[in-house]
Formats: structure tokens, sequence, C-alpha cells
């Protein structure tokens, strides 16, 4: 097969009726994605059926592993070889694989992982929704890392953003996440697949390793380099697997982003966790996408993401009915936090409402940014349960709660 | 038509999710925005089932039905559970006689589609019982035309099947058709009355 015939068949161009599961699995093929490694696990076993169909189709590769940790392990492999590569699980199934995620982070490995969210603790319950991981996401693992996690909201969007989640995992050589959850995954919607034309210039190709400019002091250079305190980031190519001219190597100790060795010195092991943390962190503004709803002259802001974000559409389009001025700032990427459009946001409304299907774990965030500008804070009212998907009247009703 | 939200209930291998399926497949023939959800039990035959359709010519934004159009009911758990669900006044049950027998609804509309057994007498198979509910759902809601239901099952069955399926279609069309009818001149009755 010629890349020309890869392509067309990667992209199944048309209308069609997909589950969320499928759409978001099609939206990574068209990606780019050429490599799954997975576990079953409801809510999420129609994404790894889907791959063991299509990726032959496209010259890939699907397997089957003994379990998450192993799946992870055979997605960073992959990648170590030049493919994009992912794997797909829910929350149990992304509790085993922290190991090799926290290792992921540290060697700023691009790879892609969907978690299709099901209600826990433990093995919880197999096929309510729920955003319960968004913590787990990034704080799973041992050590500090950051991530990106993309929020889709509907079918199509599980198409369109899983290949805005493999975009942002070249272009910031970060572990990207789709944070789906049990009900978005089992949905059925309308999804419209451009031609692969259309697809292609949208695609992020893995960036080439050019040897003399991505040299440091000689060597090749494998990580990121922080320079002007922090505030710009030499990001590098992957060097090739198995040249002659420079072997490398991928070590699970800390090491010296530099030199790319082992490293036991204080301050260059400091270096490393800084350079990988805020990398993403001070990035933010640059990495976040938001959508701002009807925010001109709210005085009420909806705060929210993922599937709650549609209920709060319909709630806000009742209020404004009402003459209650509401407004939304959808957060499409969760983590990292949208710094800036969250203050923003917050200067200019009187109370925030953050619907959320867990107990608030971004609301913890947002009230770190809940100020106007003379410093007094911001109220900010949560609409939180695990397991069930917000209706549009309880938001409404808690709105009209706050606004007596 | 701005939005119709459809509700299915039944319990797991009669097909509720097909018949859901079914409907928002036909939407999409249109050209309409559909969202189609279900629930489901870890019981795969037999556990309590139930689905939803949406249907908008506008982008729909709450997937899930608020406030049911139409309330398909195939089980007496099913009725029991969601019997309730349906408050709009202009509401309307449908139900299947042959699993569902005691069911009354003082205030609301309701039809009764004896799929089930039409397709053991008629069709000498139990499996295009849906499809001669979603023959009649169509005529019924008037949610698609017949000819978008037609193409449903045709990039649907099995070709070797679609012979059967379609006229298992067209039989749904016209016993919910002579259904309306007949409710018709009761009320018209009634009315005189």
């Amino acid at each position: 097969m010629n890349e020309d015939e890869i392509l067309k068949r990667s992209v199944l161009t048309g209308t069609h009726l997909l589950e969320g599961n499928v759409a978001m699995a099609e939206g990574c093929i068209a990606a780019g994605c050429r490599f799954f490694a997975g576990y079953p696990i409801t809510p999420q076993s129609e994404v790894p059926e889907h791959m063991a169909k299509r990726l032959p189709e496209v010259g890939g590769v699907f397997m089957q592993m003994e379990d998450e940790i192993a799946s992870i392990s055979a997605v960073v492999g992959a990648t170590i070889t030049g493919k994009k590569a992912m794997s797909s699980t829910s929350g149990p199934g992304f509790a085993l694989m922290q190991e090799t995620l926290s290792w992921a982070n540290l060697i700023e490995m691009p790879i892609v992982v969907a978690n299709v969210q099901r209600v826990g603790p433990g093995s919880g319950v197999v096929s309510l929704p729920t955003h319960g991981d968004v913590t787990q996401i990034k704080r799973g693992g041992n050590g500090e890392y950051e991530v990106i996690a993309i929020a889709p909201n509907s079918c199509q969007e599980l198409f369109d953003l899983s290949i805005e989640a493999f975009n942002l995992a070249e272009k910031w050589r970060v572990p990207t996440f789709i944070l789906s959850d049990a009900w978005l995954g089992h949905m059925r919607e309308k999804v419209v697949i451009p031609e692969p034309e259309e697809i292609k210039k949208r695609i992020v190709p893995r960036p080439e390793y050019i040897p003399k400019e991505n040299e440091t002091e000689g060597r090749p250079q494998i990580y990121t380099i922080a320079n002007k305190d922090f505030t710009e980031f030499n990001i590098p190519a992957f060097p090739p697997l198995g040249s002659k001219n420079f072997p490398y190597w991928w070590i699970t100790l800390t090491h010296s982003q530099i030199s790319g060795m082992i490293t036991e010195t204080p301050s260059v092991a400091d270096n490393t966790n800084m350079t990988i943390n805020y990398k993403i962190s001070k990035n933010e503004a640059k990495i976040s996408i938001v959508k701002r709803y009807e925010l001109d002259d709210a005085e009420i802001a909806i705060i929210t993401y993922g599937t709650p974000s549609r209920s709060a559409l319909e709630a806000m389009k009742a209020c404004r009915k009402e003459g209650i001025k509401v407004g939304i700032l959808r957060l499409v990427t969760v983590w990292p936090i949208a710094e800036t459009a969250i203050r923003e946001v917050a200067e200019k409304v009187k109370q925030i409402v953050v619907p959320e299907m867990n107990l608030g774990q971004i609301a913890e965030q947002i009230e770190r940014f809940a100020f106007h500008t003379d410093g007094q804070r911001i109220p900010v009212h949560r609409v939180s349960h695990t397991a069930i998907l917000h209706t549009p009247k309880e938001i409404i009703d808690k709105i009209r709660e706050i606004i007596q | 038509m701005s939005r119709t939200e459809l509700k299915f209930a039944g319990y797991g291998g009669q097909g509720v999710i097909t018949l859901a399926l079914l409907t928002a497949k036909a939407a999409l023939e249109e050209g309409k925005e559909v969202s189609q959800s279900q629930a489901y039990t870890a019981v795969a035959r037999g556990g309590s089932v139930w689905a939803e359709t949406v249907i908008s010519d506008k982008e729909i934004d709450y997937p899930r039905a608020m406030d049911p159009d139409y309330l398909i009911l195939l089980s007496v758990d099913a009725s029991k559970n969601h019997k309730k669900d349906l408050k709009k006044k202009t509401g309307a049950f449908i139900t299947d006689p042959s699993s569902l027998k005691k069911f009354k609804s003082k205030k609301k509309a309701h039809y009764q589609i004896p799929a089930a057994q039409m397709a053991i007498e008629q069709f000498k198979m139990p499996v295009v019982s849906n499809v001669i509910l979603f023959g009649a759902i169509v005529e019924i809601t008037g949610i698609v035309s017949k000819e978008s239901a037609r193409r449903t099952i045709e990039s649907t069955v099995p070709p070797k099947t679609l012979e059967i399926n379609l006229k298992a279609l067209d039989e749904g069309f016209r016993y919910a058709e002579q259904l309306k009818l007949e409710i018709s001149k009761e009320q018209a009755v009634n009315v005189t009355a």
C-alpha cells in the first residue's frame, strides 16, 4: 500500500451514525495512529474491538495484551520505533497503567491514552458514567508531572478531538489523554468525516530528527531543554531508533535533560522535574482549548467540561429566556488547567457554577482563580454528583437558588 | 418539528436498543440531528433495558430525553418502571400487547401494536417483530418518511432477509394506519355523543 492508499483507507469520509467509542477509534486512526495495545474493559471494549478490525486495513498493528500495564508498555515501545500509538481503558485499567505512564511522562513520550470513565472507586459500576478519574489522569502515578487531557462532549467531537489529542501529544511531546465516559462512549450520534485531504491538513506529523540542529554539546538532544528561567522550551524531535552515529537509551531513572544520562545530582534532577512540569503548565495559555458562550454580559458563568457541558448549554438557553444572564466557559482541555481563561471569566462575573460528574475535582482548581481584580473572592457553586449525567433542570435550579 | 424524544423500554433480547437504533438511523437518512443513548445492566438477556432517541432539526444540546413525546413499552417491568416518564399532555404510549397485556392510559393516547404476535403468525419469524414495530412507530410519529424507513431497513438487515423485513415494515405501516383510523373514528363518536 502506498501512502495515498493508506490515507484514503484511514479516513471514512461521509456521514455516519457512530457509537462514541467507535467515533473515537476512527478519529485516532485518521490522526495517524498505527499501533494499539489494550485489554478489554467495560465501557470501552468497543475501542479495541474496532481497532482490531480497522488497524490491519491501514497497515497498522493491533495487540491484545495480558493486562493494562503490558498494554501501555507496548504502546511506549511502539512509539520509540516511530509509530503513533495509543491505548484505551477505563478507570480500573488506567490505575494499572500508572507505573509506565509515570515513566512515559519522565521521558516526554508522545502517546495517547483514552479513559472511558466508569463509576469507581474499586471495580465500581461498569456501565455508569463519571469524571472521577480527572485527578488520576495526572496525579495517579509516582512523582510529579503535567499532562494534557481533552474532554469531548459529543460523538463528532470524539472524532475531531481525538485528532487534536494526537496533535497535542506530538507538538508538546507529552502523554495526552482523551477523557470520555460510559455515557458518551455508548451514545450514538451523527458524525461527519471530511475528505482525506482535509484530514491530512489537520494532522501534525511526528517531527523529523535533524542531526546537526538537534544536538547539544555534540550529543543528540533527546529531551526538552528549558531556557530563560523556564520560560522558553526547546522541545526536540525523537532521535531515530538504532542510529549508528549516536547510541542513546531510554531509562526509567531520572536523567539529565542535557546529557540524557542517569543523574543523582540534586540540582540536575530538580531541573528535569521543573522542565517536564513547566513545559506544560507555563504554556497553559498556548495549549488550552476553551469554548465561550454568551459570556460578554454574563453575571453567572457555568464552567464545565465533557458530557455535562451539553446539559449546561440547555440550561443556559433556558436561563437566558427567563432573563438570567448566564454564560458558559467550556474547558475543552481539562489539563493543563486553563488558568488564563478562567481568571478572565472570573474577573467579570458575580458567581460561578461548576457542574461536574465527580465531587468537585475541577471546582477545586477553579476556586484557586475565582477572584475579581480587587482581590475579592467570588463564590464557586458545585453541582456535583457521580454516576448520573446532569439534567439541565438541576443546573437551572442551582442558578435560581444562588440568585435569590 | 424541532425536537422529538422517543423512549423505549423492555427486557434484554427484545431488541429495545435495535429499535432505538433504527429510529436514529432513519432520522440520519433525512439529514436530521440525532442522539441515541441507552442504559443496560450487566445481564445480557432478560435484564431490564431502556433506550432513547432524540431527533431534531437543530443541533442537540442535552442528548437525553427530558420530556418524551413517545414512550414505547414492551414488558410489564418496563411499564412499572417507566410509565411515569411520559408527562407531556400530548405524549403517546406505544405498547405491544403480546408482552404487555394489561396496560391502560386514561388521559393519553395509546397505540397497541401486537408486533410479536404478528411476527409469529404472519411471518413465522419472531425476529421481525422489531421491524413491524419500527414501521408502526414511523407511521404513528411521522418522525421520518416511509421511504427513509425503507432505506434504513435496506442498509441494516442482511441481504438474504431484506424481502421479508420490507414486508414486515409495510405490515407495521398498514397496521398503524388502520389503528389511527379506528382511533380517530372512536374520537369522532365520542365527540358527537
